[in-house]
């Protein structure tokens, strides 16, 4: 049991449950809360995707005398993915907020409906 | 009901998903981070290799997510812009 | 947050010139050490966060912070095309250290502003 609870197939389950908030749920709030969600399941994929245990962090002169390095490209791709979901998530947000003051609601439903009368 | 349904069909996927990414062999040659740790020293300089991968090797990257970083910023000037505020510009 | 602690303020005196200090180091040694533009970049802008935490005022100028990250963009853009592109790196021996201490103080410049104009939005026009 304890060989499956390795950070690829937590970030799965967590990815999952993001979905699921994606689908089930139509509270705009929570689809901000699930999207961010899924874009730190994708971040730790990534960074648990190339995991040796034991092995040292790519900084030093004479890295080829170890036998373990971690794997640099999936870090340095990550670092970028932090700050774009970052952004993300505060356009999403902002957006909400213009919503919000303009139908009084924070459903999705709700906002079609209203949306439908007003246009 | 319709929650309990979608919950039950997503966690059958993310079963059948769990199973097929543990079935898939683990990669033992890495030739582009094995390159990188071995020749990134004496190549730039640079101690970090993260350093050195996203500035030198991929700085397309960097270049094009301070891009994004810019027009999701603009984005949020320009969104957040209400009909009588004292900050309006 | 209209009234004022005595507490957070006189903690918040005394800890912005080492946040500061602890955001440049980051910065400037990126490329022997873990750290980077972006990482210092975000502590370098936790300082506007607690000084709006301890004082919830408006004294920046956004327009003028936003402009400072455009031409940011704008250096960065024209740094990497003068150093990787054209080869300019191939003329001198140690140039990349240059261009990536460089680099990494305009990226940690940029993210710094972009997220303090993040901040101070939600904080001041959003918050009704």
């Amino acid at each position: 049991m304890k060989e499956y609870l390795n950070g690829e197939n937590v970030s799965i389950c967590i990815f999952f449950i993001g979905v699921y908030g994606l689908c089930a749920r139509r509270n705009i709030l929570k689809t901000i809360i699930s999207m961010s969600l899924m874009q730190a399941a994708a971040i730790l994929y990534f960074l648990s995707s190339s995991f040796e245990s034991g092995s040292i962090p790519p900084i030093g002169q004479n890295l080829d005398q170890f036998k373990h390095v971690a794997d640099p490209i999936p870090q340095a791709l990550m670092i970028t993915a932090v700050v774009i979901g970052v952004s993300v998530t505060a356009v999403c947000l902002t957006m909400f907020v213009s919503m919000f003051h303009k139908y009084g609601t924070t459903n999705w439903n709700k906002v079609k409906k209203k949306r439908g009368e007003i246009d | 009901m319709r929650r309990k349904y979608i919950g039950l069909f997503i966690f059958f996927v993310g079963i059948v998903v769990v199973y097929q990414s543990n079935a898939i062999p683990a990669l033992n040659v890495k030739p582009i981070a094995d390159y990188l740790i071995k020749n990134t020293y004496s190549k730039t300089g640079s101690e970090n290799v993260v350093t050195a991968v996203y500035l030198f090797y991929r700085y397309y990257d960097t270049l094009f997510e301070a891009l994004m970083l810019l027009f999701s910023i603009i984005a949020v000037i320009y969104m957040s812009v209400h009909e009588g505020d004292k900050y309006d510009e | 947050m209209n009234d004022h602690s005595q507490l957070l303020n006189r903690t918040m005196g005394i800890i912005y010139p080492f946040v500061i200090l602890f955001g440049i180091y980051i910065v400037l040694n990126g490329h022997i050490s873990p750290g980077g533009g972006f990482q210092g970049g975000a502590v370098l802008s936790s300082v506007f966060i607690a000084k709006y935490l301890s004082q919830p005022i408006m004294f920046l100028d956004l327009y003028r912070i936003q402009t400072i990250e455009k031409y940011a963009l704008l250096s960065l853009l024209i740094l990497a095309t003068l150093f990787i592109t054209l080869n300019v790196y191939q003329l001198f021996v140690h140039s990349l250290v240059y261009y990536m201490v460089l680099a990494n103080i305009i990226i940690g410049l940029k993210v710094a502003c972009g997220m303090t104009i993040i901040f101070y939005r939600f904080a001041f026009y959003e918050s009704r």
